[in-house]
């Protein structure tokens, strides 16, 4: 019942993903690109996305667990650090230069497009190099 | 591969629009030749490529030679309008709210954040023992756009103006940049700001801002597209 229930969600994310653009990296840079060829597109994707996130989490999290697991497994940590902050902008150089995000090019994948997997197999490997230093320390 | 596959593959390069003006078959040349325009467009309008017309020329399809020249004066110039996306605020709204739901969904019943890096980061190995959710879930978003070009005869726009080095190294620093800030877009963007967590608040502002001027550098300061 978990993997069918997280396959369905899978296929509404990645049906989302599709429909709202967020797939193609040019356009994930054109909605950075406000001083020439300016793609608003993706303002409506994450306005979209928060309306519904932020109404469903209220519902959601205020029950005392969920449907399939024992526990909500949510993040508890509230310390602004350094590994935070640099890793988040470490990342929008790359989101900005590549067009692509986790979220955007693994749905890409599912297109046939060589350039999506070279790009997840990348992404996939980075973070494996980040999971093997921390867990050096 | 069957010429069925590349013109089916070409097509996905084709933006709706083009595809709606020409509803008509079209020869699988001619399908071609809008392939490589629409990538040309973004990949750099100044050097789109003697070395594509080049490949249509010995491509087994035979192309007129007019009909390259016609490529050649049709190619974009060093305008701004070679790198244009279509503004498509209704299916981006309406992609967000089923990103929004899938969000949801997960945390009512899995009572997981969607954060798309830390579901890969449980698969790399040695994997998480909750692997199998993670896997299923990877695989219904990759199902879904197939799918949807396989069932509803849609064309769903790609485009990456980057090279295959460019691209390793942008998604080696991708992976390496949101798993060190524990998130990305989905993660600190969608989840993270819906719980107003003020550590997504600062990592999405961040990145938004370092995106922002990257892209600002790229396009118009060193002025490659």
């Amino acid at each position: 019942m978990t993997i069918i229930a997280a396959l369905a969600i899978g296929l509404i994310f990645g049906t989302g993903i599709a429909v709202s653009g967020m797939i193609n990296p040019a356009k994930v840079i054109n909605f950075f690109d406000i001083a020439g060829t300016w793609d608003p597109s993706l303002a409506f994707v994450m306005a979209g996305a928060l309306a519904v996130t932020m109404v469903g989490y209220r519902v959601v999290l205020r029950r005392p667990a969920p449907v399939l697991d024992r526990e909500f497994h949510v993040p508890t940590s509230r310390q602004i650090d350094l590994p935070l902050v640099l890793g988040s902008a470490i990342f929008g150089i790359a989101w900005g230069a590549t067009g692509a995000c986790p979220g955007g090019i693994i749905p890409a994948i599912g297109l046939g497009e060589p350039a999506a997997l070279v790009f997840v197999v990348s992404i996939a490997i980075g973070i494996g190099i980040v999971r093997l230093v921390q867990a050096r320390r | 591969m069957p010429t069925g596959f590349w013109d089916a593959y070409a097509g996905l390069f084709t933006s709706s629009r083009d595809r709606k003006r020409e509803s008509s078959p079209l020869p699988a040349a001619n399908l071609r030749l809008r392939s490589s325009r629409a990538v040309g467009g973004v990949i750099g309008r100044r050097h789109i490529s003697s070395v594509m017309i080049e490949k249509f020329a010995s491509s087994r399809c035979p192309v007129p030679s007019e009909f390259l020249d016609l490529h050649h004066t049709m190619l974009p110039g060093p305008t701004r309008g070679s790198n244009m996306t279509e503004f498509t605020p209704l299916a981006s709204l309406l992609g967000g709210l089923l990103i929004g739901l899938a969000a949801v969904l997960l945390m009512a019943l899995h009572g997981r954040i969607m954060g798309l890096t830390g579901i890969l980061s449980g698969l790399l190995p040695p994997p998480d023992a909750d692997w199998s959710w993670r896997a299923a879930f990877l695989l219904g978003a990759i199902s879904a756009p197939a799918l949807i070009v396989a069932l509803g005869d849609r064309v769903i726009p790609f485009e990456t103006p980057l090279s295959f080095g460019a691209q390793v190294v942008g998604g080696l620093v991708v992976g390496i940049g949101a798993a060190l800030g524990s998130g990305c877009t989905s993660g600190h963007g969608v989840c993270g700001l819906a719980r107003l967590s003020p550590r997504s608040l600062v990592a999405t502002c961040t990145f938004m801002a370092t995106a922002l001027a990257t892209v600002f550098v790229i396009r118009h300061l060193l002025g490659s597209a």
